[in-house]
């Protein structure tokens, strides 16, 4: 891994991110870019000042939605990173893999307006289909960029970003490519997408007042999660490539465990979810021993974390109640399929640091959540290898086994 | 009716590609190609075109402005849809 970029509702760059994450700042706050006043739910953790006008012509303002241009901004500081002018983008040999859950949502929204509610001030925008479409972020990448090799959209709902990373993973060690740039953007907050999840059950409600207290990972009084936006992008290329061009290592992807639960369009299940971590270890080659720290899916909703800590047992067994294993939710809001991307860049950064950030909100930890889940404040540890959750409606699970790099 | 005249056609036609365009309408004349000079491409006509016919209450003939080479071949289209 020789890039990293990133734009999340607690900072905008690479350093702003990880020093928000450690210091448990969160970055959930009110809505103001619609009325919510009929939302059981108000709040979500929304990326601040983001401003397009700093990184965009007119001419890609009209072109790409919001997910389109927190991703490209993501990608731009990650390619940067990484000196992608010394990767030949244009050799047919360097690709781009990004997921997203819901794509150019409200760009559906304004269309769905303008056709039945009359509320804009003409017919549909000839630009609607291309800010629409969900790859459109992989495609403005690959012109931004130069970048002339495979172009691939995922959608594995909110382990897209986990299954990006993971899969573009796999084209490098296959040697079909010889670096990817990779990772998930989302934008979901709408007023008819809020509503939609409201709808479920699992959006936190009665933190409006008080919004950095809503999500509260493994917490006894969990009441669900709230909706987020952002984007992480990350170039991942060969070890073979980073050290002839002498480029500089940030982490290393040494696993990736892939699987269905089969079993349920919106449970997870506690079989399958342990069997992503096992897949991910072996995958990896290492033993759970070597796993000092977990950054859990943990949504903080009622059936998610209980579930997510007995896979957790099932995999490192009685060492599990002593495991570091901490949520970002707890801090960032669910950004959907972003979520995973901007936590597999968490967990990067945790291992490159050796400091597992918090799970903010965790003051009276749920006895059925047999896990240490680092409440409060980040702590220093040693971390040589650990992973990143995701699971995701549909029963997709992606995990990611990262190690520090040494050379 | 009010008789619209075709500088009227011209102004608004300027004013409307201004906007699409995020350009300042006084930088522009109908003279300009709409390619070479103002960056114009299909999405961007017919967003313009769409927001013309809005304006006029009138149909373009959407094949004939994706031929269009100048702002003048627009007003002269409009302005002949509307007989002035």
């Amino acid at each position: 891994m020789t890039g990293r970029g990133v734009v999340s509702p607690v900072g905008s760059t690479v350093t702003e991110y990880w020093t928000g994450l450690r210091d448990g700042i969160s970055g959930v706050r009110q809505i103001t870019d619609f009325d919510v006043s009929r939302a059981s739910c108000q709040i979500a953790g929304m990326v601040q000042d983001f401003d397009p006008d700093t990184h965009f012509n007119h001419r890609e303002k009209k072109s790409y939605e919001r997910f389109t241009q927190m991703g490209l901004v993501a990608a731009t500081q990650a390619v940067e990173e990484a000196e992608m002018q010394k990767l030949d983008a244009g050799s047919g040999e360097v690709g781009v893999l990004m997921g997203t859950g819901v794509g150019g949502i409200t760009s559906y929204a304004i269309a769905y307006d303008a056709l039945f509610a009359g509320k804009v001030e003409r017919p549909i925008n000839a630009y609607t289909i291309p800010r629409i479409m969900n790859s459109a972020l992989s495609s403005a990448i690959a012109i931004r960029m130069g970048i002339l090799g495979k172009n691939i959209t995922l959608n594995t709902a909110c382990s897209s970003g986990g299954n990006a990373i993971g899969q573009a993973f796999e084209w490098i060690r296959e040697g079909s490519l010889r670096a990817v740039v990779c990772g998930a953007a989302e934008a979901p907050v709408t007023y008819g997408i809020l509503r939609a999840w409201d709808a479920l059950g699992v959006l936190s409600r009665k933190y409006n007042k008080t919004p950095e207290s809503a999500c509260r990972p493994f917490e006894k009084n969990r009441s669900g999660f709230v909706l987020a936006e952002g984007a992480a992008v990350l170039v991942l290329e060969s070890l073979e490539s980073a050290e002839t061009r002498n480029a500089e290592i940030f982490g290393e992807i040494a696993g990736f465990g892939s699987n269905c639960d089969a079993t349920s369009l919106t449970n997870p299940d506690e079989k399958g979810v342990a069997k992503a971590m096992k897949l991910a270890l072996e995958d990896a080659e290492i033993s759970p021993d070597s796993i000092g720290y977990i950054n859990a899916h943990g949504t903080g909703t009622r059936l998610n974390d209980p579930l997510e800590c007995r896979a957790i047992h099932r995999v490192f067994g009685n060492r599990a109640s002593s495991l570091a294993v901490s949520s970002n939710k707890s801090q960032l809001g669910h950004a959907m399929g972003a979520s995973s991307a901007l936590e597999a860049l968490a967990t990067i950064l945790a291992v490159q640091n050796d400091c597992a950030p918090p799970t903010l909100n965790c003051i009276d930890p749920d006895p059925e959540c047999d896990i240490d889940p680092v409440s409060n404040y980040a702590r220093k540890l040693n971390i040589e290898a650990a992973l990143s959750n995701s699971f995701a409606f549909g029963g997709s699970n992606a995990v990611l086994v990262i190690k520090k790099w040494k050379p | 009716m009010e008789t619209i005249t075709r500088k009227e056609i011209e102004q608004t036609c300027l004013e409307t590609i201004a906007k699409e365009m995020g350009l300042k309408s006084g930088d522009l004349n109908e003279g300009m190609n709409l390619r070479d000079d103002l960056d114009i491409v299909s999405l961007d006509a017919m967003n313009i075109i769409m927001a013309l016919e809005d304006e006029f209450k009138v149909e373009a003939d959407i094949e004939t402005v994706l031929e269009m080479q100048q702002v003048s071949d627009i007003v002269d289209h409009l302005a002949e849809r509307m007989h002035v």
